[in-house]
C-alpha cells in the first residue's frame, strides 16, 4: 500500500502537541510536498529526508509523495518532524509494512548521512506520546535519558534512520536495541554517581555575614524573594550561590517539571536525564525581556522558567532594563509566565525563589564605615528609582549586606554547614504542609495566617502600624515572613520575637523607596 | 535727583535678569550706585570702580541693550512671583552686607509672610543632601525647637538636612524660607513638589535668579551666600568637609553670624564637617532647646528691635512625652544599646560582642528600630538612636 502515517510531536511553548504525519507515494511528477501549516524547518526536512534515506540504503522512488501534517491549524516548528516523515515516506513507498509504524511516535533530525540528532522538548513529548497511546518512541540518543524517566512506553534511541527503520520493521531487532539502551543508560548512572565533584558551595565558607543567612533561611523555608543591597565584596553574590544548598531536595514530580521547561528550551544538561539539583540561574543584567520571562519568535521559556522550582538571582538589579524588569511582575506574583500570541495564550511556569542584588549607590560605598561615597545625591535617586515601587512591594524581604569586618573574620563560631540548615528547612516545609492541610480539613482559610498571633505579637504588629513603619502590602507580607519563621520553629502560633525578625526583613523597604 | 519708586523697580528688574550671578562685578556697583543709576551709567562710568574690569562692563553693556522691563514682568506675573528689588524696604537689610549683594529677589508666597520674615529673627539651618538617620532627626528637633520659640527656619529645600528641616519649622506652625538655587518657579528637587507646595502655602520662597532659570552647578554655591546673610545664625547639621553646608557656615562666619554646628561621630564620613566646624570654633549644638537660648543671646535679638513673639506659659515642647512603647522595647536590651552607643556595629559584630545569636539580635533590633532607640547608619549597619 502506497499510504502510512507516524506520530510526531509539535512543540508549542513548552508542551508537545501529538501530530499524526501521513504520507502518500502515487505516480506522477517526482517530489515531495509538506502540507499542513509546515514551518521553515519541517519544509526543508524533505531534503534532509530524501539525502539521508539514499545515505542508509533506502532510496527513494521517483514518485510523488504526499506529506500531511494533521491537524492542520497548529504551526509545526523544528526539525524534529524529521524522523516520522522519513519513517511514514519510508513506509509509503514500501521499505516498511504501513502498520509497523503506525503506533510509533518519532521525535528527531536526520542528518545528510542519515544519522539521528536531538531536538528540544523531549520530556513534553515523552508525556504527549503517552496520551494518544504510542506503544514505541524513537528519539535521538541524546533525548534518551530524559525520554525515558517519563515515558509510559519503550523508548528506543535511534542512532540512525537505517537503525530507525530495522527497530520497526524487526521486534527482535527492536528488543536488541531496548536492551542496549538500558545497558547503556544504567552504566551511565553509574558513572554519573561515582564521579559527582564540581564546585562545592557550602553555608561554612561564608565567615559572618549572621543576619543574611538567616535571611536565606527564612526566605528557603517559605519561597519569599529576598533583595539583598550592599557594598561591592561584601558578599551578595557568594551568599545568593548557596540558596539552592538549604533548599530541600527537588522530588521526582519537581524534578521533572524542571527537566520538562529545561528540554523545551535545548538546554545541554538534560542529555543526562532528570535534572536532580534545583536550579540556579543568575543572567547578566544586559537579558532582554524576552530572555528573562520568556518569548521571541518561537516561544522558549525564559530564565524566570528556567528558574522554576529553584533561584533567579539578578545581580545588579536596578541595571536590567525597565522593561525586563517590570515583565517580572506577574511571575513573581502568580508563580507562571502567560505570554498571548495571535495563535493562542503559552503558559510557562515560574514559581522561582527570586534573590535580587544592588548597591546601595551607583558607586557602591554610600553608608560604607571606611570608604566615602563619591555619588552625588541625584545619581543614587536615580539609582534607587529604577527599582519601581510595584516591583519592590512584590519581594518579601529586604537585607542590607554590611562590608566583613575583621572580628566577623576571627569569628568561627556559628558557622554551620548546608546539610544542616537544609534539614531545618525541610522540616519547615514539612510542618507547613501539614498545618496548611490540617487548616483546609477544619474549613479555615488555608493563606489567612492573621488568626494564629500571639497577643504580644499583635501588639507589635499594631505598633509597626502606627510608627508608620508598614504599608498596607507591608502588613501582609511581613504576616507571611512570621509565619515562615514560626514554621522553622515549628510553632502553630506566630510569638512576638518571630514578628520582630520579619519585621526587620521589611523595614528597609520603606528606606529604599521613600528614602 | 530722587528717582521715582517705578524707575527703581523696572531698573532692577532688568538688572535682575541679567546679573544675578555671586560672581558678577556689576553687583559690587550697588554699594555705591543704586540699580537705576546702574542701568543708566555710560560703560566709563561703571569702570570707575576698579572691581569691574573692562570687559566685564563690556559685556554688560552688550547685554543690557536687548533687556526689556515688560517682558520681564510678563514672565514674573505668569510665574506667579514677586519681585523685591535692591534699595526697597521690602529688601533684607541684611543682604547689603555681602560683597555682591542680589539686585533684588523673586518671591513665591503671601506678602504678609514676607513681611513676618523680615521683622522675626531668622536662622539658617543647613547640612547634607545624604543625611543618615541622625542627622535627619536632628535636623528635625533643631528646626522643632527654632520654630517653635517663633525663629523663622531658613534653608534649602535640598534633600535630607534642608528638606526636614522646613517640614519640621512647619509642622510646628513656624514661618519656614526656602532659598532656591534655580528660579524660585522651578521645583528642584522634583521629590520635594508637595514640601514646596506647603512652604508656598504657608511660608516663603525666594531666589535671586529670574523665573524659569534651571538649576546648575554654580548656582548653588552662590545660593549659599544668600543663605548664610538671611539668616542670624547658621546651625549645620551634618556634612562632609567639601560640602555646600560647610561653604554656607564659612559664609556665615565672614558676615560675623554665630555658626553652630551638631557634633558627631569622628568615625562618620558625613559628621566629619560639622567636628572640623567645632574644632575652629563654632558653638557646639549639644541640645536643641539649649541652641535656641544661645542663639539669642549671642544674636542679641533679645535687646534688638527684632523679637521672637513671646512665649506661651506652659506651651508643650515637642518630643518631651515619654513613649512607653520605647520603655517596653528598651527592657533587657541594655547591652545592645550599650554596645551600639558609641558607633555603628554590624549583626556580625553584634554576635562577637553580646554573645546573642543572629536571629535573636535581629529581632531584638527591629524592635528598637520601631521604638525609635536604634537607627540605621549605614548598610545593615545600627547605632544607637540620638
Amino acid at each position: 500500500m502506497s499510504l502510512a502515517s507516524v506520530w510526531g510531536f509539535a512543540l508549542v511553548g513548552i508542551d508537545a502537541v501529538p501530530v499524526r504525519v501521513e504520507a502518500h507515494a502515487r505516480n506522477g511528477l517526482p517530489g515531495v510536498t509538506i502540507v499542513g501549516l509546515p514551518g521553515a524547518a519541517v519544509r526543508e526536512a524533505r531534503e534532509r529526508v530524501r539525502s539521508g534515506a539514499a545515505s542508509c540504503g533506502l532510496p527513494l522512488p521517483t514518485r510523488r509523495i504526499t506529506i500531511n501534517l494533521s491537524p492542520g491549524d497548529v504551526p509545526k516548528e523544528g526539525s524534529g518532524f524529521d524522523l516520522p516523515v522519513a519513517l511514514a515516506t519510508l513506509a509509503a513507498c514500501g521499505y516498511l509494512p504501513p502498520e509497523a509504524v503506525r503506533d510509533i511516535g518519532a521525535v528527531g533530525e536526520v542528518s545528510l548521512n542519515g544519522v539521528i540528532r536531538s531536538t528540544r522538548g523531549m520530556v513534553s513529548v515523552a508525556e504527549a506520546a503517552g496520551e494518544v497511546g504510542v506503544r514505541l518512541l524513537m528519539t535521538s540518543v541524546e533525548g534518551l535519558p530524559a525520554a525515558t524517566e517519563v515515558a509510559q512506553m519503550p523508548v528506543a534511541g535511534v542512532r540512525s534512520l537505517a537503525e530507525a527503520v530495522w527497530v520497526a520493521r524487526d521486534v527482535g531487532r527492536r528488543d536488541w536495541v531496548l536492551e542496549r539502551d538500558r545497558r547503556w543508560l544504567r552504566s551511565r548512572g553509574d558513572a554519573a554517581a561515582s564521579g559527582e565533584a564540581g564546585e562545592i558551595l557550602d553555608f561554612d565558607q561564608v565567615l559572618g555575614q549572621h543576619q543574611a543567612k538567616r535571611a536565606l533561611e527564612i526566605v528557603a523555608a517559605g519561597g519569599h524573594h529576598l533583595l539583598l543591597v550592599g557594598s561591592p565584596g561584601a558578599g551578595k553574590t557568594m551568599l545568593a550561590r548557596r540558596l539552592p544548598g538549604i533548599l530541600p531536595g527537588l522530588t521526582r514530580d519537581e524534578a521533572v517539571d524542571v527537566t520538562r521547561v529545561w528540554s523545551a528550551a535545548g538546554l545541554q544538561a538534560t542529555r543526562a536525564g532528570l535534572i536532580k539539583e534545583r536550579p540556579f540561574r543568575a543572567p547578566h543584567h544586559t537579558a532582554s525581556r524576552a530572555a528573562l520571562v520568556g518569548g521571541g519568535m518561537t516561544l522558549r521559556p525564559g530564565e524566570v522558567s528556567l528558574a522554576h522550582r529553584g533561584v533567579l538571582f539578578l545581580d545588579e538589579f536596578p541595571e536590567f532594563s525597565r522593561d525586563a524588569l517590570e515583565a517580572l511582575r506577574q511571575p513573581l506574583e502568580e508563580g507562571r509566565v502567560a505570554i498571548s500570541r495571535r495563535t493562542g495564550t503559552c503558559l510557562f511556569p515560574a514559581a522561582c525563589t527570586l534573590v535580587a542584588a544592588m548597591n546601595p549607590c551607583p558607586c557602591g560605598y554610600l553608608g560604607h564605615p571606611t570608604r566615602p561615597c563619591r555619588c552625588p545625591a541625584a545619581a543614587i535617586e536615580r539609582y534607587k528609582a529604577r527599582v519601581s515601587g510595584p516591583l519592590l512591594d512584590r519581594v518579601d524581604a529586604l537585607i542590607e549586606v554590611p562590608p566583613l569586618t575583621l572580628a566577623a573574620l576571627d569569628d568561627r563560631s556559628a558557622l554551620e554547614p548546608s546539610a544542616v540548615v537544609r534539614e531545618r528547612v525541610t522540616a519547615a516545609h514539612e510542618f507547613r504542609r501539614v498545618r496548611e492541610e490540617r487548616a483546609t480539613q477544619s474549613g479555615q482559610r488555608s493563606a489567612e495566617t492573621g488568626n494564629r498571633f500571639t497577643l504580644e505579637a499583635r501588639f507589635l504588629l499594631r505598633q509597626a502600624l502606627v510608627r508608620d513603619a508598614l504599608s498596607g502590602r507591608g502588613y501582609v507580607r511581613v504576616a507571611n515572613l512570621a509565619r515562615t519563621i514560626a514554621d522553622l520553629d515549628c510553632l502553630e502560633e506566630v510569638s512576638a520575637e518571630h514578628l520582630a525578625e520579619a519585621l526587620s526583613l521589611r523595614l528597609d523597604h520603606r528606606r529604599l523607596a521613600f528614602a | 535727583m530722587p528717582a521715582s519708586v517705578d524707575e527703581r523697580y523696572r531698573a532692577a528688574l532688568a538688572l535682575a535678569y541679567i546679573c544675578h550671578s555671586g560672581g558678577n562685578s556689576i553687583l559690587r556697583l550697588l554699594k555705591t550706585m543704586s540699580p537705576e543709576d546702574i542701568w543708566a551709567a555710560p560703560q566709563s562710568r561703571l569702570t570707575m570702580d576698579e572691581s569691574v574690569s573692562e570687559a566685564a562692563a563690556q559685556r554688560f553693556v552688550r547685554s543690557r541693550r536687548g533687556q526689556e522691563w515688560r517682558e520681564a514682568e510678563s514672565g514674573l506675573k505668569a510665574a506667579g512671583l514677586r519681585f523685591v528689588p535692591f534699595g526697597t524696604s521690602a529688601y533684607p537689610q541684611e543682604l547689603t552686607n555681602l560683597s555682591h549683594p542680589p539686585v533684588g529677589l523673586f518671591v513665591k508666597g503671601d506678602e504678609e509672610k514676607l513681611e513676618a520674615l523680615l521683622t522675626l529673627p531668622r536662622i539658617t539651618i543647613v547640612g547634607t543632601r545624604r543625611a543618615t538617620a541622625y542627622g535627619t532627626q536632628a535636623a528635625r528637633d533643631f528646626a522643632a525647637a527654632f520654630a517653635a520659640r517663633g525663629i523663622a527656619v531658613v534653608s534649602g529645600m535640598a534633600l535630607g538636612v534642608d528638606g526636614r528641616s522646613h517640614e519640621a519649622a512647619l509642622e510646628m506652625r513656624g514661618l519656614t524660607a526656602a532659598v532656591l538655587g534655580c528660579g524660585a518657579d522651578i521645583v528642584y528637587p522634583r521629590r520635594h513638589r508637595g514640601l514646596y507646595q506647603r512652604i508656598v502655602e504657608r511660608g516663603l520662597v525666594m531666589s535671586e535668579l529670574p523665573p524659569g532659570a534651571p538649576p546648575a552647578p554654580w548656582t548653588f554655591p552662590n545660593r549659599n551666600r544668600l543663605l548664610a546673610a538671611l539668616g542670624d545664625a547658621v546651625v549645620v547639621v551634618e556634612g562632609s568637609p567639601i560640602s555646600g553646608a560647610m561653604q554656607t557656615a564659612d559664609q556665615g562666619a565672614s558676615l560675623g553670624r554665630p555658626v553652630f554646628a551638631v557634633p558627631g561621630s569622628i568615625y562618620v564620613e558625613n559628621h566629619r564637617g560639622c567636628n572640623l566646624l567645632l574644632r575652629d570654633g563654632a558653638v557646639p549644638a549639644l541640645d536643641p532647646d539649649m541652641t535656641v537660648e544661645e542663639f539669642l543671646l549671642q544674636t542679641r535679638i533679645e535687646r534688638g528691635e527684632r523679637r521672637p513673639p513671646e512665649r506661651e506659659a506652659g506651651a508643650a515642647l515637642p518630643g518631651s512625652g515619654q513613649d512607653p512603647f520605647r520603655e517596653l522595647v528598651a527592657a533587657g536590651r541594655e547591652a545592645i544599646l550599650e554596645a551600639i552607643a558609641e558607633r555603628p556595629h554590624s549583626v556580625d559584630a553584634l554576635v562577637v560582642r553580646t554573645g546573642m545569636t543572629a536571629r535573636h539580635l535581629t529581632a531584638a533590633l527591629a524592635e528598637l528600630e520601631l521604638g525609635g532607640l536604634a537607627a540605621r547608619a549605614g548598610p545593615g549597619l545600627y547605632i544607637r538612636a540620638p
